[in-house]
């Protein structure tokens, strides 16, 4: 009796599975075979196989100036950035969970009320500024470095870990940072891989503050460029003046392949990351080992 | 971090397009001009220009001999519209050659703007966007621009001939503040003219036109009904997806919504276009669509598609009609294709309104230059402005390098052959001379005649326009027996039977003051009213009475939330800035 | 002694951290003071107008738009925390799955919404919705319908549409982090009950809910604090998607501060509607954590 209810759940599930799975598919598979259409083809409308197959939208994007060293920089940006930011928010978040931290939850609550604040561009910029972070490679990892979300779940996370771990490494007289980093954030692989890929991923496609902060050829991403390429190609569209418009619109700028041919581009590197840290949501493994 | 971005430039469209818009795109405006002028140009005995020769083909007289070479400098220079890849093309270059500056574009965008005026960390040259925004007051308030009387005096000799000396007054007078001094340099001044062909009109298909007989269109009822014979005929495009007749995009502000009033202006400087019926660009649209609707040839997706989506849709061959031509231009490079005659025009009207020609000293709106307290060498910044505002300027940026784009040949500047097929074919090799990427910059319209009696764009010539044909074209041009597409509009214009922007007093328009801020805020609720009520009013009402009814309804809505107070307040600021101007 | 200097020492290691929230939230701050001046770029604070109250009293003043505008906003935040719990539910079904290739490969697929940008998630709601869209298509193909349906202009759909699409994009996304609240689970709670003979659904309601539940929690209440945030998922999607059919219902607070902002004085204005927000964000963050505390025995913040 037991089998076959389990059975018929398994049905249910891998066809909800398969369901939602193409749903979530099939729009990326159309972007997908739009980047490889030709750009007037594509217009009248594509379905399951590129209109007129071409590689220039491609093609165009590579070609673009700058496009190895910003993706250079936007990779340091990423790696670096992502370290950091792990770094210091389970660091942080670890520190939060010790109820004899002085003003532990004065400072808490510090933290997360940040979450509801945001003064606006222009104060931003200027604090940014003030602080030396214009034209400066740390503008793209400091600011990122402590996240209040991420510190949120890993405290979270970490509360729920056995209290019996802690207090055997406590005896056996380690300090706070050598629990940390033998105990704690070993055992906190399943969470730290959540926020690395939060964090990788808002790494990769932040461009704000390369746009308003950075004009430093050497310090430009790999976002940036293909923004300032996608906005190039919608700035016609923008202009405000009929002898312009006249002038631009009548020409076959087709921001929509732009715009998708990007999305591609930016995309399938975090793919590629996905997977490998995929490895880390392994359940319990490390705990099990440890309490044995 | 929140940032709104890119979407805004969009928006914006607003007010701007309606109330201080130039257009038309130029063209040769005084046949009689020129030869009268021609034969003067060629015995002035000038050697026709060498390639690096600083001087255009000119009389003579008054235009200054080649510069000494200057010391490089490099400027970081805002631009509105123009975009990072003019930097190495063959005009770009030129500039460079001419002036000594490296210009490093960057090109303008609101929220960037705000946030450096905010810091303090303009670029050295700017182009100002005043219109609607506060932005010159701030500006010159915050000593963040610094007045150029004295460079126009010392760097400026382009910039002090006649040509300039209206504009210079205007700005003086207008836009300096009321401290009386010259803070920005307009661009685009002078006689706009009319182009090639007519974007904006009535759009349809010239062989289904053809097909029903060339039927006269003389009130907004004929093209309503013009649209829906053709799509009885054509109810289905090739792959068998319904054809509309029309359909208007909406995420350009309030234009869509207004775009009929384009051909139906009453042609008044000031008009209540909330709420007087007979005038409002609004109710036009408004009763066009309605009638499309009770037609049932109105796209479902009127109200909801943006501008790309037209696009999609005329190419996908299942809208037949728009305000322009500009979304069926795909459309009509595969239609050309399958016949001579087929591909999106414009019908010339005899009656109502043209967007194209008229003339301004106040040039192109939004788009001043103006130096910055930041530049560090301000003397060498007028020196770019004053290179780009000259005639020489305009004419390299519009037609090119003398010598290698275009020619003197029996004393008359020409487009080299080569050149005009280069900008047919477009593509690349055409972007690499950089000829009309730099349009937003120029400091003479493409229309003016400079002084060696040629317009300052060269392609606009009866010539270079009969080049141009395709067959589409030709077949058009030759039912209304005219050489090239617009002369069909210009007929009518000419006649007196069409108005154009030569009747509207854009200078005085450019010149009213700035909305308070409690004025702006009754348009913004009469904006998300109208732009609200109409949609609903043309899909909802069942006929006549019930539109006439609803659409009652909504002018009372209108007025409660302060139409006439707007009105009363836009005929004031324009009588004062009329006062100024006698 | 040693415990005491080691709490020194804890509250030293925490310092660094604390300064730079301080500095990359808590100086911005200082913006906040632009929603009491008349302000424009460029000027200096010194030489502008005080004007008080009077951005906030606006806001106040247009009682019909604010009134619409807040139940857009409230209506939307709530519908996406109601769907909430179907991020949980995923995240077990994937869990459950027995072939773990195929629940990479499933969770992988999932998440790909996520890096579609909103510009183009309108594309592809256009190419799939609008009158001549590929539903319709189907749909009239197969005669179900004879006019086209046009949801992306229907205002009484638009809550529950953009609520979908909202699910469609953030599903897989979040369940990500559910996932990892499972993988956290003591790998020997579920061998006991195994053991003890608990069927499978059994073991998922008794170990692996309750397992996720601290996080489920803590989350909502950070979505409940942000409720006037959030409406349609951010600005960009409400962006994308107004169109002057649904304007009543989809504009939420975000929307209506940019949209009134281009004509009227934007930063100031938005600036006021921004710390009211925060104000009253805080405020629900603290009392749903005292309602937690009475209800759940513990507080979270």
């Amino acid at each position: 009796m037991k089998k076959d209810s389990s059975l018929a759940f398994d049905v249910f599930n891998y066809t909800v599975q398969i369901l939602f799975t193409i749903i979530c598919v099939y729009p990326f598979y159309y972007i997908l075979i739009y980047s490889f259409s030709d750009p007037q083809e594509a217009l009248k409308g594509v379905f399951l196989i590129p209109e007129g197959f071409t590689l220039v939208n491609y093609s165009t994007i590579f070609k673009l100036d700058n496009m190895f060293h910003s993706f250079m920089i936007s990779v340091l940006r990423t790696v670096l950035g992502t370290l950091l930011t792990i770094a210091c928010c389970s660091w942080f978040a670890y520190a939060v969970t010790k109820n004899e931290l002085y003003l532990r939850k004065t400072i808490y609550r510090f933290l997360v009320i940040t979450m509801y604040f945001n003064a606006g561009l222009i104060p931003w910029y200027i604090t940014m500024k003030e602080l030396g972070l214009k034209n400066n490679f740390l503008l793209y990892i400091l600011p990122g470095a402590v996240v209040a979300y991420y510190v949120v779940l890993l405290k979270t996370f970490i509360e729920q870990l056995p209290q019996a771990l802690e207090e055997s490494a406590m005896m056996d007289g380690a300090g706070y940072f050598k629990i940390f980093t033998h105990v704690i954030f070993p055992l906190s692989m399943p969470i730290v891989a959540t926020i690395a890929v939060f964090a990788s991923v808002g790494q990769w496609n932040t461009w704000y503050d390369n746009y308003f902060l950075v004009s430093n050829d050497n310090l430009q991403t790999l976002q940036l460029i293909l923004y300032n390429y996608l906005t190039d190609a919608q700035r016609i569209v923008s202009s405000s003046n009929m002898s312009d418009l006249n002038r631009g619109l009548a020409s076959k700028i087709s921001p929509d392949s732009i715009r998708i041919t990007i999305t591609m581009v930016v995309t399938l590197p975090v793919m590629l990351v996905y997977p490998f840290l995929q490895r880390f949501f392994v359940k319990g493994l490390m705990l099990g080992a440890i309490k044995g | 971090m929140k940032v709104k971005k890119a979407f805004r430039g969009k928006a914006l469209m607003t007010l701007a397009a309606m109330l201080v818009v130039l257009s038309g795109c130029s063209g040769n405006n005084g046949n009689n001009t020129a030869e009268t002028n021609a034969p003067a140009a060629s015995e002035n005995g000038n050697t026709p220009a060498e390639t690096n020769n600083n001087a255009a083909a000119n009389d003579g007289a008054t235009n200054a001999p080649a510069e000494q070479t200057k010391a490089p400098i490099t400027f970081k220079v805002q631009v509105n519209s123009t975009t990072k890849d003019f930097e190495g093309t063959e005009v770009y270059n030129e500039i460079v050659k001419q002036t000594g500056v490296t210009m490093d574009l960057e090109t303008f965008d609101e929220e960037k703007f705000k946030v450096q005026l905010a810091g303090g960390d303009l670029p050295d040259i700017i182009q100002v966007k005043h219109i609607n925004t506060t932005y010159l007051k701030d500006m010159i308030e915050g000593n963040h621009i610094i007045p150029l009387d004295d460079l126009v005096a010392s760097n400026g000799p382009d910039i002090q001939k006649p040509i300039f000396e209206k504009s210079l007054a205007y700005s003086k007078q207008f836009w300096s503040n009321d401290t009386g001094k010259l803070y920005v340099i307009p661009v685009q001044t002078g006689n706009a003219g009319w182009g090639f062909d007519q974007q904006i009109g009535f759009n349809v298909r010239w062989d289904y036109y053809k097909e029903l007989g060339y039927p006269e269109v003389k009130s907004i009822d004929d093209m309503v009904n013009i649209l829906a014979a053709m799509v009885e005929k054509h109810p289905t495009n090739k792959d068998g997806k319904k054809v509309y007749g029309t359909a208007i995009w909406n995420d350009w502000g309030t234009w869509g919504l207004n775009s009929m009033g384009l051909l139906t202006n009453s042609g008044d400087p000031v008009v209540n276009n909330y709420t007087d019926i007979e005038k409002s660009g609004f109710w036009d649209t408004s009763e066009f669509l309605y009638k499309a609707k009770q037609k049932g040839i109105l796209d479902p997706d009127a109200f909801t598609a943006k501008y790309e989506d037209l696009v999609t849709k005329a190419t996908q061959g299942t809208l037949l009609n728009a305000i322009a031509t500009w979304p069926f231009t795909n459309a009509n490079a595969e239609l050309l294709k399958e016949g001579p005659d087929k591909g999106f025009v414009t019908i010339p009207l005899d009656w109502g309104f043209s967007w194209v020609g008229g003339s301004t000293v106040a040039g192109w709106g939004d788009r001043a230059w103006a130096i910055t307290s930041n530049c560090k060498d301000p003397a060498r910044a007028m020196d770019l402005i004053n290179f780009l505002s000259s005639e020489q300027g305009s004419r390299l940026i519009e037609s090119g390098i003398q010598g290698v784009h275009w020619d003197l040949v029996d004393g008359k500047p020409q487009m080299k052959p080569e050149v005009v097929e280069l900008q047919k074919a477009g593509g690349d090799p055409w972007k690499k001379t950089g000829i009309n990427m730099m349009a937003n910059q120029q400091g003479l319209t493409d229309n003016t005649v400079l002084s060696d009696g040629f317009p300052v764009n060269l392609f606009n010539t009866p010539e270079v326009y009969a080049t141009r044909l395709n067959t589409l074209n030709k077949d058009y041009s030759d039912h209304y027996g005219v050489a090239y597409p617009a002369a069909a509009y210009k007929k009518y214009a000419d006649a007196g039977q069409v108005k154009t922007l030569d009747v509207i007093p854009q200078d005085i328009q450019a010149a009213m003051a700035a909305p308070p801020d409690d004025i702006k805020r009754i348009q913004t609720k009469l904006d998300d009213l109208i732009t609200k009520g109409i949609p609903e009013i043309v899909l909802k009402s069942k006929n006549d009475e019930d539109y006439k009814a609803r659409q009652q309804k909504l002018i009372e809505k209108l007025n409660e939330a302060g139409a006439d107070e707007y009105y009363q307040w836009q005929l004031k600021a324009f009588d004062e800035a009329k006062a100024k101007f006698e | 002694m040693k415990y005491k200097a080691s709490r020194i020492t804890l509250l030293l290691m925490v310092i660094p951290f604390i300064l730079l929230v301080f500095a990359f939230n808590y100086i911005p701050l200082f913006g906040w003071i632009y929603a009491f001046y008349d302000y424009k770029p460029g000027i200096p604070l010194s030489q502008t107008e005080f004007v008080g109250l009077k951005f906030f009293k606006w806001a106040i003043e247009e009682k019909e738009d604010l009134l619409r505008v807040l139940t857009n906003t409230l209506a939307l935040s709530f519908l996406s925390i109601l769907a909430s719990p179907l991020s949980v539910i995923f995240a077990i079904l994937l869990n459950e799955l027995r072939s773990k290739k195929f629940q990479k490969l499933v969770q992988t697929l999932t998440t790909l919404p996520n890096f579609i940008s909103w510009i183009i998630v309108y594309s592809l709601a256009f190419f799939m919705f609008s009158s001549g869209g590929l539903v319709n298509e189907v749909l009239m193909r197969l005669g179900w319908i004879d006019e086209p349906t046009t949801v992306m202009g229907n205002a009484a759909a638009t809550w529950w549409f953009q609520t979908a699409i909202t699910i469609w994009k953030s599903l897989g996304w979040g369940a990500i982090i559910y996932l990892a609240a499972i993988a956290g689970i003591d790998q020997e709670l579920y061998d006991a009950a195994k053991v003890d003979g608990a069927g499978r659904f059994q073991r998922i309601m008794a170990i692996t809910v309750p397992g996720i539940m601290p996080t489920f929690f803590v989350l909502l209440l950070l979505n409940v604090a942000s409720v006037l945030s959030n409406g349609a998922s951010g600005f960009e999607q409400n962006f994308v998607f107004y169109n002057s059919l649904v304007a009543d219902r989809i504009e939420a607070l975000d929307y209506y501060v940019y949209r009134v902002g281009i004509t009227t004085g934007e930063i100031s204005f938005g600036t006021a509607i921004g710390i009211a927000k925060s104000l009253i964000s805080i405020l629900l963050l603290f009392l749903m954590n005292a309602l937690s505390k009475k209800v759940r025995g513990h507080s979270v913040f």
